[in-house]
Protein backbone atom coordinates (compact mmCIF):
# COMPACT_ATOMS: atom_id res chain seq x y z
CA UNK A 1 0.00 0.00 0.00
CA UNK A 2 1.41 3.38 -0.95
CA UNK A 3 1.14 5.80 1.93
CA UNK A 4 1.24 9.47 1.10
CA UNK A 5 3.92 11.25 3.08
CA UNK A 6 3.46 14.87 4.06
CA UNK A 7 7.10 15.19 5.06
CA UNK A 8 9.81 16.83 2.98
CA UNK A 9 12.43 14.62 1.29
CA UNK A 10 15.45 13.53 3.32
CA UNK A 11 17.73 15.93 1.39
CA UNK A 12 15.88 18.85 3.00
CA UNK A 13 17.11 17.68 6.40
CA UNK A 14 20.71 18.25 5.34
CA UNK A 15 19.72 21.69 4.05
CA UNK A 16 18.10 22.35 7.44
CA UNK A 17 21.26 21.43 9.36
CA UNK A 18 23.38 23.68 7.12
CA UNK A 19 20.85 26.49 7.58
CA UNK A 20 21.07 26.00 11.35
CA UNK A 21 24.86 26.18 11.22
CA UNK A 22 24.68 29.36 9.13
CA UNK A 23 22.11 30.87 11.49
CA UNK A 24 24.45 30.26 14.44
CA UNK A 25 27.16 32.22 12.60
CA UNK A 26 24.67 35.01 11.89
CA UNK A 27 23.61 34.96 15.54
CA UNK A 28 27.24 35.39 16.63
CA UNK A 29 27.63 38.29 14.17
CA UNK A 30 24.41 39.82 15.50
CA UNK A 31 25.61 39.59 19.10
CA UNK A 32 29.04 40.98 18.15
CA UNK A 33 27.54 43.99 16.34
CA UNK A 34 24.73 44.56 18.82
CA UNK A 35 27.01 44.50 21.84
CA UNK A 36 29.54 46.80 20.21
CA UNK A 37 32.35 44.25 20.05
CA UNK A 38 32.56 44.88 16.31
CA UNK A 39 32.03 48.39 14.96
CA UNK A 40 30.96 48.67 11.35
CA UNK A 41 29.96 52.35 11.46
CA UNK A 42 26.30 51.34 11.37
CA UNK A 43 23.57 53.35 13.06
CA UNK A 44 21.78 50.18 14.04
CA UNK A 45 21.99 46.42 13.44
CA UNK A 46 20.83 45.69 9.87
CA UNK A 47 17.30 44.28 9.70
CA UNK A 48 18.41 41.44 7.43
CA UNK A 49 20.96 40.34 10.03
CA UNK A 50 18.29 40.47 12.73
CA UNK A 51 16.11 38.20 10.61
CA UNK A 52 18.98 35.83 9.81
CA UNK A 53 19.95 35.60 13.47
CA UNK A 54 16.44 35.12 14.87
CA UNK A 55 14.17 33.84 12.10
CA UNK A 56 16.57 31.53 10.31
CA UNK A 57 17.19 29.21 13.31
CA UNK A 58 13.44 28.74 13.62
CA UNK A 59 13.07 28.04 9.90
CA UNK A 60 16.00 25.61 9.88
CA UNK A 61 14.70 23.70 12.93
CA UNK A 62 11.27 23.52 11.32
CA UNK A 63 12.84 22.18 8.09
CA UNK A 64 14.69 19.48 10.06
CA UNK A 65 11.49 18.58 11.91
CA UNK A 66 9.37 18.07 8.84
CA UNK A 67 12.00 16.25 6.75
CA UNK A 68 12.01 12.50 6.34
CA UNK A 69 14.71 10.28 7.78
CA UNK A 70 16.84 8.31 5.33
CA UNK A 71 14.55 5.31 5.73
CA UNK A 72 11.25 6.64 6.97
CA UNK A 73 9.43 3.43 7.88
CA UNK A 74 6.67 2.60 10.35
CA UNK A 75 9.01 2.30 13.33
CA UNK A 76 10.54 5.73 12.68
CA UNK A 77 7.02 7.09 12.27
CA UNK A 78 6.03 5.58 15.63
CA UNK A 79 9.02 7.32 17.26
CA UNK A 80 7.97 10.55 15.54
CA UNK A 81 4.39 10.16 16.78
CA UNK A 82 5.61 9.49 20.32
CA UNK A 83 7.75 12.65 20.25
CA UNK A 84 4.81 14.70 18.97
CA UNK A 85 2.59 13.29 21.71
CA UNK A 86 5.10 14.16 24.44
CA UNK A 87 5.54 17.68 23.06
CA UNK A 88 1.78 18.30 22.85
CA UNK A 89 1.30 17.00 26.38
CA UNK A 90 4.18 19.16 27.58
CA UNK A 91 2.69 22.22 25.90
CA UNK A 92 -0.74 21.52 27.32
CA UNK A 93 0.07 20.40 30.86
CA UNK A 94 3.23 22.35 31.73
CA UNK A 95 1.83 25.52 30.20
CA UNK A 96 -1.41 25.05 32.10
CA UNK A 97 0.43 24.59 35.41
CA UNK A 98 2.91 27.43 34.84
CA UNK A 99 0.27 29.86 33.58
CA UNK A 100 -2.16 29.04 36.37
CA UNK A 101 0.49 29.44 39.05
CA UNK A 102 1.80 32.67 37.48
CA UNK A 103 -1.69 34.14 37.26
CA UNK A 104 -2.63 33.24 40.79
CA UNK A 105 0.67 33.72 42.64
CA UNK A 106 2.32 36.56 40.69
CA UNK A 107 -0.47 38.54 39.02
CA UNK A 108 -3.08 37.64 41.66
CA UNK A 109 -5.78 37.11 39.04
CA UNK A 110 -8.12 34.13 38.88
CA UNK A 111 -8.24 31.83 35.85
CA UNK A 112 -10.76 33.94 33.94
CA UNK A 113 -11.23 34.65 30.23
CA UNK A 114 -8.15 36.87 30.04
CA UNK A 115 -6.03 34.16 31.62
CA UNK A 116 -7.45 31.60 29.21
CA UNK A 117 -6.56 33.84 26.27
CA UNK A 118 -3.10 34.36 27.74
CA UNK A 119 -2.79 30.59 28.08
CA UNK A 120 -3.64 29.96 24.42
CA UNK A 121 -1.26 32.67 23.15
CA UNK A 122 1.59 31.35 25.27
CA UNK A 123 0.92 27.84 23.93
CA UNK A 124 1.46 29.22 20.43
CA UNK A 125 4.46 31.42 21.23
CA UNK A 126 6.19 28.42 22.75
CA UNK A 127 6.55 26.90 19.27
CA UNK A 128 10.35 27.31 18.88
CA UNK A 129 10.88 25.66 22.27
CA UNK A 130 8.46 22.88 21.36
CA UNK A 131 10.34 22.24 18.13
CA UNK A 132 13.60 21.95 20.06
CA UNK A 133 12.00 19.55 22.57
CA UNK A 134 10.54 17.50 19.71
CA UNK A 135 13.93 17.27 18.00
CA UNK A 136 15.70 16.31 21.24
CA UNK A 137 13.18 13.52 21.94
CA UNK A 138 12.97 12.20 18.36
CA UNK A 139 16.66 12.43 17.45
CA UNK A 140 17.58 11.33 20.97
CA UNK A 141 15.58 8.10 20.64
CA UNK A 142 17.17 7.42 17.25
CA UNK A 143 20.60 8.01 18.76
CA UNK A 144 19.90 5.74 21.75
CA UNK A 145 18.74 3.02 19.36
CA UNK A 146 21.97 3.35 17.39
CA UNK A 147 23.99 2.88 20.59
CA UNK A 148 21.90 -0.15 21.61
CA UNK A 149 22.37 -1.70 18.18
CA UNK A 150 26.13 -1.18 18.44
CA UNK A 151 26.16 -2.97 21.81
CA UNK A 152 23.94 -5.73 20.39
CA UNK A 153 26.49 -6.45 17.67
CA UNK A 154 29.32 -6.89 20.20
CA UNK B 1 2.30 -8.98 24.58
CA UNK B 2 3.65 -10.36 21.34
CA UNK B 3 6.82 -12.41 21.07
CA UNK B 4 8.67 -13.51 17.95
CA UNK B 5 11.50 -15.70 16.77
CA UNK B 6 12.79 -13.36 14.11
CA UNK B 7 16.32 -13.53 15.51
CA UNK B 8 16.30 -17.33 15.31
CA UNK B 9 14.95 -17.39 11.76
CA UNK B 10 17.50 -14.80 10.76
CA UNK B 11 20.27 -16.93 12.26
CA UNK B 12 18.99 -19.97 10.35
CA UNK B 13 19.10 -18.00 7.10
CA UNK B 14 22.47 -16.50 8.12
CA UNK B 15 21.42 -13.01 7.29
CA UNK B 16 22.30 -9.86 9.20
CA UNK B 17 19.81 -7.30 10.49
CA UNK B 18 21.03 -4.81 7.90
CA UNK B 19 20.61 -7.31 5.05
CA UNK B 20 17.12 -8.28 6.19
CA UNK B 21 16.18 -4.63 6.56
CA UNK B 22 17.34 -3.94 3.01
CA UNK B 23 15.42 -6.88 1.56
CA UNK B 24 12.21 -5.99 3.40
CA UNK B 25 12.61 -2.26 2.77
CA UNK B 26 12.77 -0.95 6.32
CA UNK B 27 15.53 0.49 8.50
CA UNK B 28 17.84 -1.70 10.55
CA UNK B 29 16.47 0.01 13.64
CA UNK B 30 13.05 -1.47 12.85
CA UNK B 31 14.38 -5.03 12.68
CA UNK B 32 16.33 -4.47 15.89
CA UNK B 33 13.24 -3.07 17.64
CA UNK B 34 11.05 -6.00 16.49
CA UNK B 35 13.59 -8.59 17.62
CA UNK B 36 13.80 -6.97 21.05
CA UNK B 37 10.01 -6.71 21.37
CA UNK B 38 10.22 -2.92 21.44
CA UNK B 39 7.98 -2.56 18.43
CA UNK B 40 5.07 -4.57 17.08
CA UNK B 41 5.11 -4.52 13.28
CA UNK B 42 2.08 -3.73 11.17
CA UNK B 43 0.22 -6.55 9.43
CA UNK B 44 1.87 -5.55 6.16
CA UNK B 45 5.38 -5.79 7.59
CA UNK B 46 4.58 -9.05 9.43
CA UNK B 47 3.33 -10.55 6.16
CA UNK B 48 6.46 -9.39 4.32
CA UNK B 49 8.69 -10.95 6.98
CA UNK B 50 6.78 -14.23 7.02
CA UNK B 51 6.87 -14.40 3.22
CA UNK B 52 10.61 -13.83 3.23
CA UNK B 53 11.26 -16.60 5.76
CA UNK B 54 8.71 -18.93 4.16
CA UNK B 55 6.73 -19.21 7.38
CA UNK B 56 3.23 -18.27 8.41
CA UNK B 57 2.76 -15.11 10.47
CA UNK B 58 1.77 -17.30 13.44
CA UNK B 59 5.06 -19.15 13.26
CA UNK B 60 6.98 -15.89 13.40
CA UNK B 61 4.81 -13.98 15.86
CA UNK B 62 2.66 -15.27 18.70
CA UNK B 63 0.88 -14.00 21.78
CA UNK B 64 2.96 -14.37 24.91
CA UNK B 65 0.99 -15.77 27.85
Amino acid sequence: MNKKSYLLPHACQKVGWWMLLASLVFALCYVAIDSGLVTLNLRETPAILTFLATGLPFLSLMTICISQERNEDEYIQSLRARAVFIVVMYDFVVNMIVMSLTNVLVHHIPFDEFAAFHYVTSMCTNLPLLIVIYLVIFKGSLFINQIKMRHDRQ
Amino acid sequence: MIDNNLRVERAVKRISQAQLAEVIGVSRQTIFAIENNKFIPSTELALKLSAYFGKTVNELFWLKE
